[in-house]
């Protein structure tokens, strides 16, 4: 029981997940059509198919070996993906300043040991470091500051 | 000889003043522009090229063949020192760059490929002057059925480069493949798995998808191991530190060749050639050495290999864009429309009604290597400082530009969320030890899978012995087979020994 390789057997598990939900997709909501004449749905359900059948091979051959268990690293994921997701909610109403603060301060969470002085100068360098290089240098439109309200 | 009085004519051309002016002022713009962490040589050529469109079109193309090498310059020193490849090929280059970097050695990384690209290019242009009229015959004579086997061969030397088990580097790019399939469907235009985004009905941006997988996700894997409040790797800034060693340049000739010469081939094939050819050498390279387990920890070879290939391949690619008129890449694709905006059709007659142009072009890629290679030495001190900043305060940076890249390629919100859905899946995939670079390859190379497919069986009328019959898809699809069978039995002998080895 023990000696099963669990990292490969979830992640062959996730594949075939994956690979058949893909199929599925393709089958239920795309034309299939024939061999003779594909439908844009053919090659989705295939090689969905091709990955859950790899996903498989992943589940049997981890059955049999040892691994090492993965780690995660939770707090950097959800800090750095939360901190694009800010910029993303940010830029459009509140503008370029805005969204990188917030990308900078939420994504340096990850991280203990930050201190508040550093974020404010690192976030001041970083809005003028881009600013250099999209708005002046390659002329991106994009707003600095912007109040929605 | 014919061939070097056309050389000659294209140096005369390339060197003029005015010329060598454009594409100088090319390679520094691109180099620039493509260090970018983030924005990829794609990206950053799109960006700079709408100021071409007031120049004379052999002006314009010259400077665009500067601009090209260096954002290519660029976009691999981010690969390498940041391990943020803009393109397919770059991502090839970060598999071994990018552990020299962290080894310390990332000056040599870079210097390196300078070197290798100047070989890889000046053999490829050779070559090309020499059997340019050979290839596009023969590349004439490949249909579908020949193109799917071949884009299967190159998604199977995609996957089998992968240190982990070749089952893993095949089911990534099989994902790959299948986030291709996202957008509307080439043939019908009936939209897939966009799930009613708008934004997803052109599919998803190979850039987004690059930075998500790659950037993203390798933050977070920095953050999460033990260098998370060191420095990144220290360097050694020394001259004699970032010039490779006689250990080095005796790893790194034959490979250099040897890689030229499959790229070469490659890059004449139209469509699918370079990205295929960066893979297909190294894949190569790591059967032949004698020390295979070197490789994705920083092996020289590695990094030689992926550039020459990659360049002699772009240097053929010319064959079929200018003579065929087909894009031999996304860079030939650029060319074409530099082309058809100064009101010239690229086209077999090009070559005679224009030899000055042609072969003008030609040199001054050529010349704008030189350029490069020359160029390469100061400023690699540079780049490698840059990365003495402690991580804690680069991070944020990088991530900065990543999103801002993100964004402003097509002022969508929608691709920089899709950064954050890649950067997810994109770190889920080194959590469970799933290679990268594939999916890549996979989704790049997909749509032309699929089309080939369905051409290929229209003609046959459904009938799949179409894909053995045909002798050139059969040899391979046959080296398909021996690869995977290859990788197979080393993964057999290896079952007890080690769980493959993780991206770093």
């Amino acid at each position: 029981m023990f000696s099963r390789n669990y990292k490969d057997l979830v992640g062959g598990l996730l594949l075939i997940g994956i690979g058949l939900s893909w199929t599925v997709y393709a089958l239920r909501k795309l034309d299939i059509g024939t061999f003779n004449a594909m439908g844009d749905g053919m090659f989705p359900a295939m090689i969905g198919a091709v990955l859950a059948t790899f996903g498989a091979c992943e589940v049997s051959s981890a059955l049999s070996r040892r691994g090492a268990m993965p780690q995660l690293n939770v707090r950097g994921a959800v800090f750095v993906l939360g901190g694009v997701s800010a910029f993303a909610l940010l830029i459009v109403p509140f503008g370029m300043i805005s969204a990188c603060a917030g990308l900078v301060l939420i994504s340096s969470c990850s991280l203990s040991g930050a201190r508040g002085y550093q974020m404010l100068t690192l976030t001041a360098v970083i809005c003028i470091l881009m600013w250099v290089i999209f708005v002046l240098a390659l002329g991106s439109r994009v707003p600095l500051a912007h109040w929605p309200f | 000889m014919d061939l070097f009085s056309n050389a000659a004519i294209g140096l005369e051309t390339a060197l003029t003043l005015h010329n060598l002016t454009y594409c100088f002022l090319g390679v520094v713009l691109g180099m620039v522009v493509g260090v970018i962490p983030g924005i990829g040589t794609l990206t950053a050529i799109s960006l700079i090229f709408p100021v071409t469109f007031y120049m004379e079109p052999t002006s314009a193309l010259i400077m665009l063949a500067g601009i090209w090498y260096g954002t290519g310059y660029g976009g691999r020193t981010a690969s390498i020192l940041l391990n943020l490849p803009g393109s397919v090929s770059s991502a090839v280059t970060c598999i071994d760059g990018y552990p020299m970097a962290r080894q310390g050695r990332g000056g040599v990384a870079l210097f390196i490929t300078a070197v290798a690209s100047f070989v890889g290019g000046t053999i490829g242009i050779l070559i090309l002057m020499f059997i340019a009229p050979a290839i596009s015959s023969v590349a004439i004579m490949l249909g579908p059925v020949e193109y799917f086997s071949l884009v299967v061969l190159g998604l199977v030397a995609g996957s089998s480069i992968a240190d982990g088990s070749v089952i893993k580097g095949l089911a990534m790019v099989s994902l790959g493949v299948l986030l291709g399939t996202v957008g509307a469907d080439v043939q019908t235009g009936h939209s897939r798995y966009t799930f009613g985004i708008l934004e997803l009905y052109d599919g998803i941006s190979l850039v987004v998808l690059a930075m998500g997988i790659f950037g993203v996700a390798e933050i977070i894997w920095s953050l999460g191991s033990a260098r998370r409040d060191t420095k990144t790797p220290d360097m050694d800034l020394s001259w004699k530190a970032m010039t490779p060693n006689r250990d080095d340049v005796r790893r790194s000739w034959k490979p250099m060749l040897r890689a030229s010469g499959i790229g070469s081939f490659f890059g004449a094939l139209p469509g699918t050639g370079v990205a295929i050819a960066a893979f297909v050498s190294y894949a190569i390279e790591k059967k032949l050495s004698s020390e295979p387990h070197r490789f994705g920890n920083g092996a020289i070879e590695g990094v030689t290999a992926a550039e020459a290939a990659d360049n002699a391949a772009e240097m053929t690619a010319f064959v079929p864009t200018l003579a065929l008129g087909i894009p031999g890449s996304a860079t030939m694709a650029l060319m074409i429309g530099v082309l058809m905006i100064h009101g010239i059709a690229p086209g077999p007659m090009l070559i005679v009604d224009e030899p000055d142009l042609f072969w003008g072009l030609i040199m001054s890629f050529w010349v704008g290597n030189v350029i490069l290679l020359i160029l390469n030495v100061p400023l690699i001190g540079i780049w490698v400082r840059f990365l003495a900043v402690p991580y804690h305060l680069l991070f944020p940076a990088i991530l900065a530009f990543i999103c801002m890249g993100a964004y402003t390629v097509n002022n969508s919100l929608v691709d920089v969320w899709m950064v954050v859905f890649m950067g997810g899946l994109g770190y889920s995939m080194r959590v469970f030890s799933w290679p990268a670079p594939p999916v890549l390859l996979g989704f790049v190379l997909g749509p032309m899978l699929e089309e080939n497919f369905r051409r290929a069986l229209m003609m046959s009328g459904g009938d799949w012995d179409i894909f053995l019959t045909s002798p050139v898809s059969a040899v391979f699809l046959g080296f398909s087979g021996l690869l995977v069978g290859m990788a197979v039995r080393a993964a057999i002998k290896d079952r007890t020994g080690m769980q493959g080895v993780e991206q770093h």
